[in-house]
C-alpha cells in the first residue's frame, strides 16, 4: 500500500524516475495492475488536477506531472490490455485552418493524456478533410477543435457541418476551446460543449463521454 | 534600482535648514530630566519656557552615535531581523477605531475578537513581516488600551511588533508582559520582539509624557521609533518641503535625546506626515502628497544611514474601490522604490479611522506585486536562456521546459486573490471582485479560529496580570 502512495506522490511531484522504479517495483510485488493504477498514478494525477484548479500548481508543474504518469502508463499498459481495461476514451484533436497557435491545444492534449485518454493530435492549421479522414480511420468517442484568432472561429463552424454532411455527426461528441470563445458560440455552432481551459477540458470529455 | 526624488543638493538643503530650525527657533521640552539632559550636553535650555535651542555639534555628534541597524526578534528568540539590511519589510496599520464588517457591508466599533482574529489572520500573511495593534478595541478601558493590546498581540503573533505606551506606568506594565512570555526581565531585553515608538506633538513639542516614555525606552535599550505626526497645512507648513523640514527637527530632536542617554541606541525614522483635505480639516491618509513626502523621508533617513518606516498603504476611501487600490499603490510604491525599510498601513482604509480584515489580505497582495517590482529583472546566464532559446528554436514552444517549471514561481508573482481571465474558480465560487476572494481567504486562515501562540500557562499568568493593572487603576 505504501508503495503506491509513494507513487501518486512522485506523479505529484512530476518525478519520473522514482514513478518508473515503484510502478516496476509494485508489479514485482505482484499489485494488480489496475491498482497501481487506480491507487498510485490516478490518485496522484487526482490531486494534481485538484490544486491545479485552485491556482495552486502552475501549468508547467502539471505537465511534468501528466509526463510522469504517461512514463507509468507505459509499464502498465500491455497488463491493463490482458485485463480488457479499456481507456477512458479516445480523442482526436487540431487546431483549425488557418491557425497556427497550439500552446493550448498542446495542453489539453496532455492534460488529457495524464486523465488516461488516447489522445490522437493532428496538430495546427487542419481543414475539414483532414479532421474527416481521421475520424474515418479511429473512430474516436470526441473530436476537440481549437482557435485563437477570431478569424479562424468560423472555420469550426464549417467543421461541424461537413461532420454532420458526412453522416459521422452521431458518432462523435465535439468540444471545442480556444481564448475567444465561449459556451454562447460552441452552442450556437452545433458543438456539445465548451471548455475555458484544460482542466476543465479533461472534466468535460469525461462528462460528454458518460453522457 | 533606486528611485531619486530629491537630488543630494535639495536633500542637504532640508538637513540643513532643519539643523537651523533647532539651534534657532528650538524645541519645546516639557521634561525638566530631559531639558537638563540636554542642557548637560551643550543645549541651550530656558527652564521657564521649556525651550531648547540644539547646537549643531551636538546634533551631528548624535548622528555620529546612533546605530545603523534595527534589530528586532520573533517571540520564539531564534530569528532577529535586521529592519535596516536593504530589503523592504512590510506591516500593518495601528490603532485603528472600527473594522470593516464584510457580511454587514458596514465599519462598526472594533471589539477584543477583532484585533485577536486580526492579529491570527496577520501572523498568517506572508508580506506583514512586523505588526502593530490593528484596531484598539473600544470595550477596552480608554487609559489603558496601550496595556491590553500588548496583552492580545503577545498572545496571537509570534512576529515582532510596535508598542506605543501611554504613560511611563502603563509602559511598565507592557515591559512586564514582555517578560513574562521571554521568561524574566533579563531575557527579554537581550532578544527584545517590540520596539518602542513616540509620537511628539507637531510642530516642535515634545509632552511631558511622551518624553519620560523615550526616555526610558532609551535607558533600557530598546529600539525607538521616533515618529512625527504633522499635517501639513495644520500643524506643519502645508508646502510639502516646509513640512519636511520641520518633521525632520522633530524626529532629530528625538533622536539627540535618545543617544544623550544610551549612545548608539538603534532609532527608526518613522515620520506620517499627513496632508490636510482643505475642504473638511480632515488628515487625508491617500493623498499622493503622503507618498511623495514619505518617499523624501526615505531618502532623508538614507543620508543618516539609519532606518525608514513610512506610510506606505493610505486610502481614504471606506469603499473597496478604484480610489481604494490606486491610492494604496501609488502611496506604497513611491517609497518603496526610493528603498523605504518598512512600508507601513497595511488594512488602513477611511483615513486610518478604519481597518479590515479584507483590506489586510487585499494589501497583503499588492505588497508581493510591490515586492516583484523590487525585485527588478535579473540578468544572468540562466535567466537570458540563450541555450534554451536555440533548444526550443523558431516554432517551438517553452511550455514542457525544465526552465519554466523552475523559473515560473522566482520570475511571475502570482497573486492568487486577483482575478485573471480563465480563472473559473473565481467564477464557481460567484465572486464578483478582489474583495470576495479576499474574504474567501480570510474565512480560510480564520477556520480554526484565532491561535495562541504562547502556552497555557503564560497566558494564565498574562491574564492575572491584566486583573491587576484592571484593580489597581480604579
Amino acid at each position: 500500500m505504501s508503495s503506491l502512495s509513494n507513487i501518486a506522490d512522485a506523479i505529484y511531484d512530476g518525478d519520473l524516475a522514482t514513478v518508473v522504479a515503484q510502478t516496476n517495483s509494485a508489479i514485482q510485488n505482484e499489485t494488480p495492475a489496475l491498482e497501481i493504477l487506480e491507487k498510485g498514478l490516478m490518485a496522484g494525477m487526482d490531486r494534481v488536477g485538484q490544486d491545479f484548479k485552485t491556482g495552486d500548481l502552475f501549468i508547467p508543474e502539471v505537465l511534468i506531472a501528466s509526463r510522469a504518469m504517461q512514463a507509468g502508463m507505459e509499464i502498465l499498459k500491455p497488463l491493463l490490455v490482458t485485463q480488457k481495461i479499456k481507456s477512458p476514451g479516445k480523442i482526436i484533436l487540431g487546431t483549425v485552418q488557418g491557425d497556427l497557435h497550439d500552446i493550448g491545444k498542446n495542453l489539453v492534449a496532455i492534460m488529457l493524456q495524464g486523465a488516461g485518454f488516447e489522445v490522437i493530435d493532428l496538430g495546427v492549421d487542419v481543414g475539414r478533410d483532414i479532421f474527416l479522414k481521421a475520424i474515418i480511420e479511429n473512430k474516436p468517442d470526441l473530436v476537440g477543435m481549437s482557435s485563437l484568432l477570431t478569424t479562424t472561429m468560423p472555420q469550426m463552424s464549417e467543421i461541424i457541418e461537413a461532420i454532420k454532411q458526412a453522416g459521422l455527426r452521431d458518432q462523435v461528441k465535439i468540444m471545442v476551446g480556444g481564448a475567444p470563445l465561449n459556451e454562447h458560440y460552441a452552442q450556437k455552432i452545433g458543438a456539445d460543449g465548451y471548455a475555458q481551459n484544460s482542466s476543465i477540458a479533461v472534466d468535460l470529455a469525461k462528462s460528454l463521454i458518460n453522457a | 534600482m533606486k528611485f531619486e526624488l530629491l537630488s543630494q543638493q535639495d536633500l542637504d538643503r532640508i538637513d540643513l535648514e532643519s539643523r537651523q530650525i533647532l539651534g534657532e527657533v528650538g524645541v519645546k521640552i516639557n521634561n525638566m530630566k530631559a531639558r537638563e539632559l540636554f542642557k548637560d550636553a551643550g543645549a541651550k535650555v530656558d527652564a521657564e519656557t521649556h525651550m531648547v535651542w540644539i547646537p549643531a555639534d551636538l546634533i551631528e555628534g548624535a548622528l555620529a552615535k546612533v546605530s545603523h541597524h534595527f534589530n528586532v526578534w520573533n517571540r520564539t528568540g531564534s530569528t532577529c531581523y535586521d529592519l535596516n539590511n536593504g530589503k523592504t519589510y512590510g506591516h500593518n496599520v495601528g490603532g485603528c477605531v472600527r473594522i470593516h464588517d464584510f457580511d454587514m457591508g458596514i465599519s462598526r466599533d472594533a471589539t477584543e475578537q477583532d484585533l485577536i482574529k486580526a492579529t491570527t489572520l496577520i501572523d498568517a500573511l506572508e508580506n506583514i513581516h512586523v505588526c502593530r495593534p490593528v484596531v484598539y478595541p473600544q470595550e477596552f478601558p480608554a487609559e489603558l488600551r496601550d496595556i491590553y493590546t500588548a496583552a492580545c498581540m503577545l498572545q496571537y503573533t509570534n512576529k515582532p511588533y510596535g508598542v506605543s505606551a501611554y504613560s511611563l506606568r502603563n509602559l511598565d506594565y507592557i515591559l512586564q508582559l514582555g517578560s513574562l512570555v521571554s521568561g524574566s526581565y533579563e531575557a527579554f531585553l537581550e532578544k527584545p520582539f517590540i520596539w518602542g515608538s513616540v509620537c511628539p506633538a507637531s510642530p516642535l513639542n515634545y509632552s511631558e509624557s511622551t518624553t519620560a516614555i523615550l526616555m526610558k525606552y532609551a535607558e533600557i535599550g530598546l529600539p525607538v521609533a521616533i515618529a512625527p505626526c504633522p499635517v501639513s497645512g495644520g500643524t506643519s507648513p502645508v508646502s510639502l518641503a516646509g513640512t519636511l523640514i520641520q518633521q525632520n527637527a522633530e524626529f532629530l530632536t528625538g533622536l539627540i535625546l535618545v543617544q544623550i542617554i544610551n549612545p548608539g541606541n538603534e532609532v527608526k525614522y518613522t515620520t506620517r506626515p499627513i496632508p490636510m483635505d482643505m475642504r473638511t480639516g480632515t488628515a487625508t491618509f491617500g493623498s499622493v502628497e503622503l507618498g511623495l513626502m514619505s518617499t523624501a523621508i526615505v531618502q532623508l533617513a538614507h543620508k543618516y544611514g539609519i532606518c525608514s518606516d513610512v506610510y506606505g498603504l493610505g486610502t481614504s476611501t471606506f469603499a473597496f474601490d478604484p480610489q481604494n487600490g490606486s491610492e494604496k499603490a501609488l502611496n506604497a510604491l513611491l517609497p518603496v522604490l526610493a528603498g523605504a525599510n518598512l512600508i507601513a498601513a497595511a488594512g488602513l482604509m477611511e483615513d486610518a479611522l478604519t481597518s479590515s480584515y479584507e483590506q489586510l489580505v487585499i494589501d497583503n497582495a499588492i505588497l508581493g506585486n510591490i515586492f516583484r517590482i523590487t525585485r527588478g529583472i535579473n540578468i544572468s546566464n540562466e535567466t537570458n536562456a540563450l541555450d534554451l532559446i536555440e533548444k526550443v528554436g523558431p516554432g517551438g514552444n517553452y511550455l514542457l521546459e525544465d526552465h519554466t517549471r523552475i523559473f515560473a514561481r522566482q520570475e511571475l508573482f502570482t497573486p492568487k486573490i486577483c482575478y485573471r481571465s480563465g480563472n473559473q474558480q473565481y467564477k464557481e465560487q460567484g465572486f464578483t471582485s478582489i474583495t470576495d476572494a479576499a474574504h474567501e481567504q480570510v474565512q480560510t486562515i480564520l477556520k480554526n479560529g484565532a491561535v495562541r501562540v504562547v502556552d497555557e500557562k503564560i497566558a494564565t499568568q498574562i491574564n492575572v496580570l491584566l486583573d491587576e493593572v484592571k484593580t489597581t487603576s480604579k
